[in-house]
């Protein structure tokens, strides 16, 4: 029998195969919207866990992987609704410009703050299309919406953050 | 709003909010898995607990009804 059809009817074993194969995917895609490696990490469990949970109405002759890209995402986007994530700024950040270091520092903190006040729809798609620079076709999939609706959010994203920026005093 | 607006505005967040790429977890996951699996299928749902507190009423005020259920059982 296929490794996925013993996974829908319960076979712990698959479900180690089928852990072992995807959780990295699953943790890097979980860490890119989350960035943060501990939660992600958490997050990952909470994704495959779900993912067991539901097996039955999982049909094996799709990709495991897309499925599993959108639970993950579900997992994250409900973490960001539970919690205003921070985002963790880059420790380089000072450093790695010739300007100011306490003026990047403070601009830095700025972006920060414009991303958090996104909507989660818009700032996930910021992080991954803008941020990530993953391929429209992923995120949308991993929406589950059309690469049309992709576009139009990141289209109202960067609208948005560039608003929110110059009234922070930012010129984007 | 014009690419290089765009595209100004993203190299600004990619500085600020650095991409993560493909990270791997720093270690095997799958124990992990394994403790929240048998945690989970410990946890008894809220919904168990409201149907054994309505079964527990129901048998409390009528007693009687214990037959009853046993007969359907």
């Amino acid at each position: 029998m296929e490794l996925l059809e013993r996974f829908t009817r319960g076979d712990l074993d698959a479900f180690e195969t089928i852990f072992r194969q995807f959780q990295a995917d699953v943790y890097a895609w979980i860490l890119r919207i989350v960035r943060n490696r501990a939660t992600a990490e958490d997050l990952t469990l909470e994704a495959f866990w779900r993912i067991y949970k539901a097996r039955a109405r999982f049909d094996p002759a799709r990709p495991f992987g897309a499925w599993a890209r959108r639970v993950a995402t579900n997992v994250a986007l409900d973490h960001l609704k539970r919690e205003r994530v921070v985002i963790e700024l880059h420790e380089d950040m000072s450093v790695t410009n010739d300007k100011d270091p306490v003026l990047q520092m403070e601009i830095a903190v700025s972006i920060q703050r414009a991303m958090i006040e996104l909507p989660d729809k818009l700032r996930i798609v910021a992080i991954l299309g803008l941020v990530e620079e993953r391929p429209y076709a992923e995120i949308a999939a991993s929406l589950g919406i059309s690469e049309a609706g992709v576009k139009t959010r990141v289209f109202r994203a960067v609208r948005k953050l560039r608003r929110r920026l110059t009234e922070l005093g930012v010129e984007p | 709003m014009r690419q290089e607006e765009q595209d100004k505005l993203k190299r600004l967040l990619q500085k600020a909010v650095p991409p993560v790429g493909d990270s791997t977890p720093g270690r095997d996951l799958w124990p992990g898995m394994l403790r929240k699996m048998d945690r989970e299928r410990r946890e008894v749902h809220w919904l168990d607990w409201a149907l054994a507190a309505l079964l527990a009423g129901w048998i409390f005020f009528f007693p009687a009804g214990i037959l009853r259920l046993l007969y359907h059982l």
